[in-house]
């Protein structure tokens, strides 16, 4: 018995022609007899009819396809250059990149001998250092050289000027009683004699505003 | 595949872009067709058809020769498709203020669809033009998807399993796209006029 909602499921198969021959035939046989699986048919294919004419006559003309034929080699040439500019800029990334395909075998025998190389060269220089410890170093040659030098003092000397005062006369000298006594400054230069030097109250005296520096040198006959 | 057509393959994949520019005069008007149809917009179609041929060339040193030229341009042509339907999804609300009547008027009477209606009665011409815009609109009550397959499926006669391998899905899944697709055509076309009640009869039967 004639089923119309499996007939019509098929219908759009049978529009699209994704049926075998056989089952082809039976369809049409029953649409043929059915109105209203013959009227759902015949809706499919004028659906489909009417897409097909109007993609017919959605064509522009020759003038629009010259354009776009030129519009499109265009950008194809752009697309060249540019594939031309970065093929240029990329040889050292491809150098860095680049797979070399090298048989298994051959990849293992490689790392091995690296790896062979590496201990024989490490083994290599740990022997050297044995061997430079286990020998007594050459004798140096020691070269004495007399270079002068040459010695400069430098004596400061801090003058004390008396202060005035007011009237222009110097200060009366503070009396020094219950004060500590300072020990005796004393001058000392290396390799010579100390020379004592007077105790001398400050008190009433200003450090002088003109400081005349003199270097003394030592005599290169002394030292010789 | 003919011999000219080898010989445009080979000198395109050694970069000749002119050779490539040969090679796509066989087969631009299909492609574009197929844009018009997906898109619905004349300008865009260009630019998706162009965009085809922009990625097909980049890629025709992958091009072995295992099947034909158009089959390996075919699938650049699904997945570019893909991707614009990807694109134009962010552009959504734009869109949106664009009613399907502006968007088909555009259409069908834009200067380079004209062109081919210049030999044409004023009749001929206004009938094509109610025609083209009756089906786009149709083809506008599809979603994407439904809408590529439709076309995959009618205009270039491939397969369920054809469809279904290059969108990554089922053969069900395609059949069933494609089922509510002509559903949708037939009503939005106004073919649809029969009854949908379903009655058991002796149709078929010999008695």
């Amino acid at each position: 018995m004639h089923d119309c909602r499996k007939t019509r499921g098929a219908l759009v198969d049978l529009a699209f022609n994704e049926v075998s021959p056989e089952r082809k035939l039976s369809l049409l046989v029953e649409i043929e007899d059915c109105a209203a699986c013959s009227s759902q048919y015949q809706e499919l294919r004028e659906a489909l009819f009417a897409v097909d004419e109007a993609a017919e006559r959605a064509h522009p003309g020759e003038a629009y396809w010259q354009a776009y034929d030129a519009a499109l080699l265009n950008r194809l040439r752009l697309a060249h250059a540019e594939q031309q500019r970065v093929e240029r800029h990329s040889l050292w990334k491809q150098f860095f990149a680049a797979r070399l395909r090298v048989p298994v075998p051959v990849a293992a025998l490689i790392v091995l001998l690296l790896i062979v190389s590496t201990t024989l060269s490490m083994r290599t220089r740990d022997s050297g250092k044995a061997t430079l410890a286990s020998h007594a170093p050459a004798p140096a040659v020691v070269e004495v050289r007399e270079i002068p030098v040459v010695h400069e003092k430098i004596v400061t000397r801090i003058v004390y000027v008396e202060k005035k005062g007011r009237r222009g006369r110097a200060l009366p000298e503070q009396p020094t009683v219950g004060r500590a006594s300072k020990p005796e400054l004393v001058a000392r230069e290396e390799g010579e004699a100390t020379t004592p030097l007077t105790r001398t109250g400050l008190a009433g005296f200003q450090p002088a505003d003109d400081v005349k520096l003199t270097i003394i040198k030592a005599r290169e006959d002394k030292k010789r | 595949m003919t011999d000219s057509e080898n010989e445009l393959i080979r000198r395109a994949q050694t970069g000749d872009p002119e050779a490539f520019s040969l090679l796509a005069r066989n087969y631009e008007r299909r492609i574009y067709s197929l844009a018009l149809h997906y898109t619905r917009d004349a300008a865009d179609a260009e630019d998706l058809s162009q965009d085809v041929w922009l990625k097909a060339y980049k890629a025709i040193h992958t091009f072995r020769g295992e099947a034909s030229f158009y089959t390996w341009l075919r699938q650049i042509m699904i997945n570019s498709f893909i991707n614009y339907r990807r694109a134009t999804r962010l552009r959504f609300w734009e869109r949106k203020q664009t009613s399907a009547e502006e968007s088909i008027e555009h259409l069908a009477f834009s200067e380079e669809l004209s062109g081919a209606t210049a030999s044409l009665s004023l009749e001929d011409v206004t009938h094509n033009k109610i025609l083209i815009e009756k089906v786009m609109q149709a083809l506008g009550e599809l979603s994407a998807q439904q809408r590529l397959m439709f076309l995959l499926k009618h205009r270039e006669g491939m397969t369920y399993e054809e469809i279904a391998r290059a969108f990554g899905c089922s053969t069900g899944t395609v059949k069933k796209s494609l089922f509510r697709a002509v559903a949708k055509l037939r009503t939005a076309l106004g073919v649809e006029t029969a009854s949908t009640t379903y009655t058991a009869c002796a149709a078929g039967e010999n008695f």
